[in-house]
């Protein structure tokens, strides 16, 4: 779907935006009815103060966590294809590695950050680093899954025709897996924006500024509440704006791969 | 290749398949000589489709040997230059690739043999024509295309290698009846105009009446040649042949042989 095509779908974005004012207009009138205090909960109108008072800090914070995130989502793609197609060539591969794979998917993250710190010093690289490890996942499993799940009767046919190995991958396998990898991408965007936050959780940027992470913990520290409302605003909107990205390169990307006369 | 068959065709003898401790077929012996058009009919599970892939190589018998066409080496070198295949296989469903044009998706045992550009269109436009598609079709994608429409591309796809034998399994069953008596009659059209070996899988009697010169009765548990009934209509074979009480008597006495097997 292009961009023009989803401002004309009035169906699907009018729903979620009058959720959204409705939720914020009951927010507010809790918040006032309520003699809710400011610390534990700011009103809807001293957030967006914040978040246009602050716009500086807070800009480059969001600047500087998309720049990790995105560069882990990167990372993560190019070296997590490569993966799937190495365990989509045979089992045994599959059988001696993916348990390996799996810790990826399961150690806590916030466990393995300061050690990636430790090991690659302050600064983006190690904001990257934690991102990248979080988004890998995902694509192995979809890359290794769409590799894997080609119908028989089309390496049948590619069998019948004498395809060599090369063939066989470059004409099938991958074209085939592509759908799988887009999927995974998608996924992985999600988790590059955790990754990137709880990397900067452990790590600064040195002079260049401050990211999301390091600003969510400050603001804790400083019990600056509505400073966290406010970034905890811009980190979802980091995490939407990834997934959309993601979603209209799909789109674009798979327009004629519709499996469904398969 | 001492046998005359080894050379001019098909030869299946004391073929057996086994999948563990179940037997799919026991002795299946056929003779299928060049250029001739034979059906295989049987009650289902009887292996019609587990012989097509015997005979296609896609797997090995347990027992038993398949002979198939050999070209001589001369033969054999030049046919890989133009892109000739020994076999084309047509499966149950189109089996196309859904992101690639009608026209790649024919092209394509042309483009795994590495043959030119040129070639490929010029065969593809041959096969085009003999299954009635046109030239505006070659930039669509599969999914736009109707099951009938899709299987002609798949049945192009079969020919443009210009193959010396064609399996066939049960490639029309899931196209409405009026379009699988417009198929079958292309299918004869170009079995005539090429002079292929075609082996066909189907369920449906009349099918395999229209089309072929022999009819192969398949038995199951395990499954076996029960009786072979030869076909004595001439060739062309119009749709009004349909129509005659010999061609209806000759489906009823197959459908007959069925009923038992299947019992």
């Amino acid at each position: 779907m292009t961009l023009s095509h989803f401002v004309k779908r009035r169906d699907i974005w009018l729903p979620p935006l009058l959720a959204a004012v409705a939720l914020v207009t009951l927010w507010d009138l809790a918040v006032r009815l309520g003699d809710i205090r400011p610390y534990l909960v700011p009103s809807p109108s001293v957030v967006a103060a914040t978040l246009w008072s602050e716009r500086s800090v807070l800009g480059t914070g969001f600047w500087l966590t998309s720049q990790a995130a995105i560069c882990g989502l990167l990372g993560g793609t190019f070296l997590g294809t490569i993966i799937g197609v190495v365990f989509a060539q045979s089992i045994a591969v599959r059988r001696a590695f993916y348990p390996y794979a799996i810790f990826l998917q399961t150690v806590p993250i916030v466990a393995i950050a300061p050690l990636l710190v430790l090991w690659l010093g302050q600064g983006i690289q190690s904001v990257i680093a934690v991102a990248f490890v979080l988004s890998l996942f995902p694509i192995v499993t979809n890359v290794t899954v769409g590799m894997t799940s080609i119908p028989s009767s089309l390496l049948d046919l590619f069998t019948m025709y004498g395809a060599n190995r090369w063939q066989r991958f470059y004409k099938l396998q991958f074209p085939f897996a592509l759908a799988h990898l887009v999927t995974g991408v998608r996924i992985s965007s999600g988790m590059a924006v955790i990754g990137a936050i709880v990397g900067e959780f452990f790590v600064g940027y040195g002079g260049r500024g401050r990211g999301l992470g390091y600003l969510i913990r400050e603001a804790v520290e400083m019990n600056r509440t509505d400073r966290l409302f406010a970034v905890v605003i811009l980190s979802t909107l980091l995490g939407v704006c990834l997934f959309v990205l993601t979603g209209l390169f799909s789109d674009k990307l798979l327009s004629r791969w519709t499996m469904r006369h398969l | 290749m001492s046998s005359s068959f080894a050379e001019n065709g098909i030869s299946i003898q004391d073929l057996g398949v086994q999948f563990g401790s179940s037997r799919i077929l026991a002795n299946v012996n056929l003779q299928i000589p060049a250029g001739e058009f034979v059906s295989i009919v049987g009650p289902s599970g009887c292996g019609k489709s587990t012989l097509l892939r015997c005979v296609a190589n896609l797997m090995s018998p347990s027992s038993g040997t398949v002979q198939r066409i050999a070209a001589s080496d001369e033969h054999a070198s030049s046919n890989k230059r133009n892109g000739n295949s020994e076999m084309s296989f047509v499966f149950q469903h189109a089996n196309l690739l859904p992101w690639r044009s009608v026209f790649g998706n024919i092209a394509l045992p042309l483009e795994l043999a590495g043959c030119s550009r040129e070639l490929m269109r010029t065969e593809v436009q041959r096969c085009r024509a003999l299954v009635g598609l046109s030239a505006d079709d070659d930039k669509k994608l599969p999914r736009m295309l109707s099951g009938g429409m899709q299987m002609r591309v798949s049945l192009a796809r079969a020919i443009v290698s210009r193959p010396r034998l064609m399996l066939l399994d049960e490639p029309f069953g899931a196209l409405d009846e009026i379009l699988r008596q417009q198929m079958n009659e292309q299918l004869l059209q170009i079995w005539q105009g090429e002079r292929t070996t075609m082996l066909f899988v189907t369920h449906n009697v009349s099918e395999a009446v229209f089309l072929s010169q022999r009819v192969v009765v398949l038995s199951k548990n395990p499954g076996t040649v029960f009786q072979i009934i030869d076909v004595p209509f001439p060739y062309p074979r119009e749709s009004a042949l349909r129509a005659t009480m010999d061609f209806v008597r000759l489906v009823e006495e197959i459908s007959c042989r069925l009923y038992e097997v299947a019992a």
